[in-house]
């Protein structure tokens, strides 16, 4: 099984507002400490959407909308990734593109 | 031969940081005042979107030439070597003058790096300064294996060395260590030789127990106020016998140690220091500090051996070269709070655990559950129970912006190092190791990763953020993540592998040699390509991790590298003057000179 990738995905998010997701270097310290106890928020949500795998991403709505945005993760991140700020997009980015709101 | 060329110049950024300090206009004045620079553009007079119109204005004022200055150059030379060739010049006629790479801090440095691009001289080559006579003498500060090596090549050579070391002993931390990566070597086993070499060296002169106060002169001739702290042992006719510390009241924790034990008021740092002579701390002394005990000197076989009222002293030495090998300390795990160190008792630094591991160790040797004594310390008792589960954690400290965003090195691999001792002495432990990346850089590093993984110790990517206290175990929160697993993991012990930090005393250094360190405070090297050894002020040099961190193979490298400059110096009788302490005008001239 191959996966679809693509790059433009990014730009259009970049469209939306600001989001520093590429700072990420995958040490999921923030997945560790979600209290949603997912493995998908929040790291591996933005490797989808660093990719472009828009599959996956709507794929997840529900992991995505359950981020309670309680910044547990901002705060014990090493990059600096402002993670609410980051999934407020994305979830601004399946209100547009996929529910149509 | 200069080359006469009309020259437009243009600068592309003055840049954020460094270049604050820039003004342009006094830039621009002295570029307008040289012959063949006929335009001088700023970042938003040209429009480097639009090739034609910019290539037409290069073409309006006949250039042949261009400067590109700023940050970041680099990036527009591929543009202006085009408009150039366009205009049927030579697009090879492309000169950068990069303020980044030339450490720019104000404005007359630029204008130093623009004389040296407009005369097309590099700049090293312009900045070479006058040289002066050179003393023989050579002082290195720091008495750690950076020292021990660099004291030790150029004493071989036939030179003097004063080998300055803030604490009792020489030998730093490696004497602390109990194994090294890869070979996995005794620690001390591959120092003690050469700290008893220096110790015998004819040629070497040891200040132990002793700082640098103040240093004045230049280079080729610096004078050096050593304050050498009152011992109140006689160094000449100790005899190391032991007989004080066995009746001294005084504590304090050991430092040797890590602080998992203590060690008395008057102490040997550990039992091969050299000198192998003892000391009295009078932070921790009763005499020094309540005026009553004379317990050690009632218990010195020696005569007039100990004497507790001597005072500091302050001796002057003159020397031609200077060493830094001043170290490192290690990161507070304090402040990683989340980690619980200072609250779980069983939460252990790195350090700690290498001097539990060890046999001269204040277990020897046995890996134990910290517990507390009588008094109420957090102690390592021998006849404890073992821990059947340790995680070690990595990046303590390190690549964190809430903390240091460097990465301190050595940690990886000290790690694995650590996992495989760990496993070695409690063969039936669970011992897990949380990474984010492995840095395994080193000759041998990458084979010795994968002998670790085949002992079967569970090395997982996948970093740790919180160690909680749970059904009297620790518990490590990570994501285990090839796996895509989260993580919660009951183990007895946790081991923090905490980073490397520049020294306090590292700022007051700094100034005495006017040496200037990075932003996290390692000292600054001249170019960190070119020449990662000397540092802007004639006449000294940098070895070891006060340079930035890097494992031992590297700082022995670099100690040689500092002593064969020294050794050339003494040898040619001559050295150069500070990089720093020439003006402009005189790296000007010299470029002129050499065009």
């Amino acid at each position: 099984m191959t996966t679809r990738v693509d790059p433009g995905f990014m730009k259009k998010v970049k469209g939306l507002g600001d989001q520093n997701m590429e700072m990420c270097f995958n040490c999921s310290k923030c997945t560790a400490i979600c209290p949603m106890d997912t493995n998908l928020l929040p790291r591996s949500l933005f490797r989808y959407a660093l990719l472009g795998m828009t599959d996956k991403i709507k794929a997840e709505q529900e992991s995505i909308y359950s981020c309670l945005l309680c910044k547990l993760c901002e705060e014990s991140c090493p990059r600096g990734v402002k993670i609410a700020d980051n999934v407020r997009l994305l979830r601004s980015y399946l209100n547009r593109d996929v529910f149509n709101i | 031969m200069a080359e006469q060329k009309l020259t437009g110049v243009y600068f592309c950024d003055l840049g954020n940081g460094h270049a604050k300090d820039i003004n342009i206009n006094e830039l621009k004045t002295y570029l307008q005042s040289l012959r063949e620079v006929v335009s001088v553009w700023e970042p938003k007079e040209l429009d480097l979107n639009n090739f034609e119109e910019t290539k037409k204005k290069l073409e309006d004022l006949k250039i042949e030439r261009m400067i590109i200055a700023g940050q970041t150059p680099g990036v527009f030379k591929a543009f202006f070597a085009r408009a150039l060739n366009a205009n049927n010049k030579n697009g090879e006629d492309v000169v950068l003058a990069s303020f980044k790479e030339n450490l720019v801090a104000n404005t007359e440095q630029a204008k130093t790096i623009l004389s040296c691009a407009f005369y097309g001289v590099s700049y090293t080559l312009a900045a070479t300064p006058e040289e002066t006579e050179v003393h023989p003498d050579t002082l290195v500060i720091g008495g750690g294996i950076a020292g021990i090596q660099a004291s030790l090549e150029i004493a071989d050579a036939g030179q003097k060395v004063y080998l300055l070391e803030k604490t009792g002993t020489i030998g730093g931390h490696m004497a602390m260590f109990d194994k090294t990566f890869p070979t996995l070597d005794c620690a001390a086993c591959i120092l003690t030789p050469k700290m008893v070499e220096v110790g015998q060296h004819a040629n070497i002169e040891m200040l132990t127990y002793s700082e640098v106060k103040s240093v004045s002169g230049g280079p080729g001739n610096f004078k050096v106020k050593v304050l050498k702290k009152a011992r109140r042992v006689n160094i000449d006719t100790c005899i190391g016998c032991g007989t004080c510390a066995e009746k001294c009241p005084g504590r304090a924790s050991s430092e040797f140690d890590a602080g998992t034990t203590t060690r008395k008021a008057i102490y040997i740092p550990f039992a091969q220091a050299v000198p192998n002579k003892y000391l009295i701390d009078e932070d921790s002394c009763l005499y020094v500090k309540k005026g009553k005990c004379s317990a050690c000197v009632k218990a010195c076989p020696v005569p007039d051996c100990i004497n507790l009222d001597e005072k500091d002293e302050e001796i002057e030495i003159t020397v031609g070269n200077i060493i830094v090998s001043t170290g490192f300390k290690p990161f507070d795990a304090k402040r990683t709070e989340q980690f619980g160190y200072g609250r779980f008792p069983n939460v252990v630094t790195s350090l700690e655990l290498e001097r539990l591991i060890n046999a001269g160790g204040p277990t020897s040797g046995e890996i134990t559950f910290r517990s507390k004594d009588k008094f109420g310390n957090w102690v390592f008792k021998e006849d404890s129970e073992s821990p059947k589960s340790v995680a070690i954690v990595h990046c303590v400290g390190s690549r964190d912006e809430n903390y240091n965003k460097y990465c301190s090195t050595v940690c990886c691999m000290y790690s694995l190092k650590l996992a495989h001792l760990v496993k070695e002495k409690l063969p039936e432990a669970d011992v897990h190791e949380y990474y984010i990346d492995m840095r395994a850089f080193g000759k041998g590093y990458e084979e010795f990763y994968n002998r670790i993984k085949d002992e079967g110790i569970n090395v997982v990517r996948g970093s740790t953020v919180k160690v909680d206290e749970e059904d009297g175990q620790l518990l490590v929160k990570s994501q285990d993540i090839h796996g895509l697993k989260l993580i919660k993991q009951h183990v007895d012990m946790v081991v923090l592998s905490v980073g490397l930090e520049p020294r306090e005393e590292t700022k007051d250094l700094s100034q005495a040699l006017g040496v200037p360190t990075t932003d996290d405070g390692w000292f600054k090297e001249v170019n960190s390509v070119n020449d990662p050894i000397n540092t802007c002020v004639g006449g000294v040099a940098v070895a070891g991790v006060c340079h930035g961190p890097k494992d031992i193979p590297d700082t022995i490298a670099q100690a040689s590298a500092a002593a064969s400059r020294v050794i050339q110096s003494i040898i040619k009788g001559k050295i150069k003057k500070s990089v720093k302490d020439m003006s402009f005008e005189d790296v000007a001239a010299k470029a002129k000179q050499q065009s």
